[in-house]
């Protein structure tokens, strides 16, 4: 069976909520500031747990700051929802976009990260000593995680720029 | 106003303008600046509203230094951005209520850290007041205001 792209971007294109976030006027430009809010929370929120696993701010100990980790996912449901809501107005020119693949490919591979912090790093962290260090490998998930959200910014805010003209 | 004319005369704000990547790029950077500022902000505001109580607040001695380092960027960014197409952005209500928000925000988030300050016992600290609460919600709403605003400025604003 072979996929129909061009018709599977038509068929999002043609839902209920792209319909309606190309309709009604303040939609797009309202799922814009909220996803600069959650890309607020979300990387203001993995700046201090990724600096902290990396060794900054020792004097607080890593399960006080591991809670801001649901500020980060607060922000990252945030910003699926308002990204869903973008697709769907036009999909077709995302679908096209350089700058849009690679991003949902930086976001995978972050994904895969948070699956390894999860699998692997966190009991460690857990049964580590009070005021202990985390060895490389955490270290190396944290600065992993700082590395490919900010290039999740940097891409999404050059999507604009790297917009194919239609054929 | 004869001053902002003659600096959209300038070479450096036609440069901004029609540069097919350097205005991309600064925006690129006042997205950074604004991540880290608005995110170590509203962490904080959320600190002393309760959330991670065992968070000790000494973190963010170096987090607001991380936060300066973002608000420079910005304030650079942002003046290259203004420089882009001053004549309509100083007309620009959007522009202006974001320039106010970021007084505001600022100023409560000097608040704020005034009042921990005094209320700092070693890295102990004593439950927010009601009062201290009050400017945490009042930090988080003006910081969001400078988003939405600066998001609308986009749409509001006419072409240099």
């Amino acid at each position: 069976m072979t996929i129909n792209v061009k018709a599977m971007l038509a068929a999002i294109h043609d839902t209920g909520l792209g319909e309606m976030i190309r309709s009604v006027w303040w939609a797009f430009a309202t799922l814009e500031t909220l996803h600069f809010l959650g890309l607020c929370m979300l990387i203001g929120a993995m700046i201090v747990v990724d600096l902290r696993l990396i060794g900054h701010f020792k004097q607080a100990s890593i399960k006080m700051v591991l809670p801001l980790t649901y500020i980060a996912i607060a922000g990252f449901v945030i910003n699926t929802l308002s990204g869903i809501g973008f697709f769907a107005s036009n999909p077709t020119v995302y679908y096209t976009n350089p700058a849009f693949r690679l991003k949902v490919l930086l976001i995978l591979l972050a994904g895969l990260n948070v699956a390894w912090f999860e699998l692997k790093e966190r009991k460690k962290l857990l049964a580590l000593p009070e005021g202990a260090d985390p060895d490389g490998e955490t270290k190396i998930v944290a600065m992993l995680s700082l590395m490919l959200w900010l290039g999740v910014l940097i891409l999404g805010r050059l999507l604009p720029t790297f917009v194919q003209p239609e054929e | 106003m004869n001053f902002l004319v003659w600096l959209e005369s300038q070479g450096l704000s036609a440069l901004l303008r029609g540069s097919e990547y350097g205005y991309p790029f600064v925006l690129t950077c006042h997205s950074i600046g604004m991540a880290v500022v608005v995110g170590i902000v509203l962490i904080y505001s959320a600190r002393l509203l309760g959330y991670a109580p065992g968070l000790p607040l000494s973190i963010f001695d170096g987090l607001f230094k991380l936060a300066w380092a973002g608000f420079a960027l910005n304030a650079v960014s942002g003046a290259l951005l203004f420089i882009s197409n001053p004549v309509h952005l100083i007309e620009n209500l959007p522009f202006l209520l974001k320039m106010a928000m970021i007084v505001a925000g600022g100023l409560t988030v000097w608040r704020l850290a005034r009042v921990q300050a005094l209320s700092l016992v070693g890295d102990a600290v004593l439950p927010s007041s009601t009062e201290t609460k009050i400017i945490a919600w009042a930090n988080i709403i003006f910081w969001l205001g400078a988003i939405t605003s600066g998001r609308i400025i986009a749409y509001t604003l006419s072409e240099g």
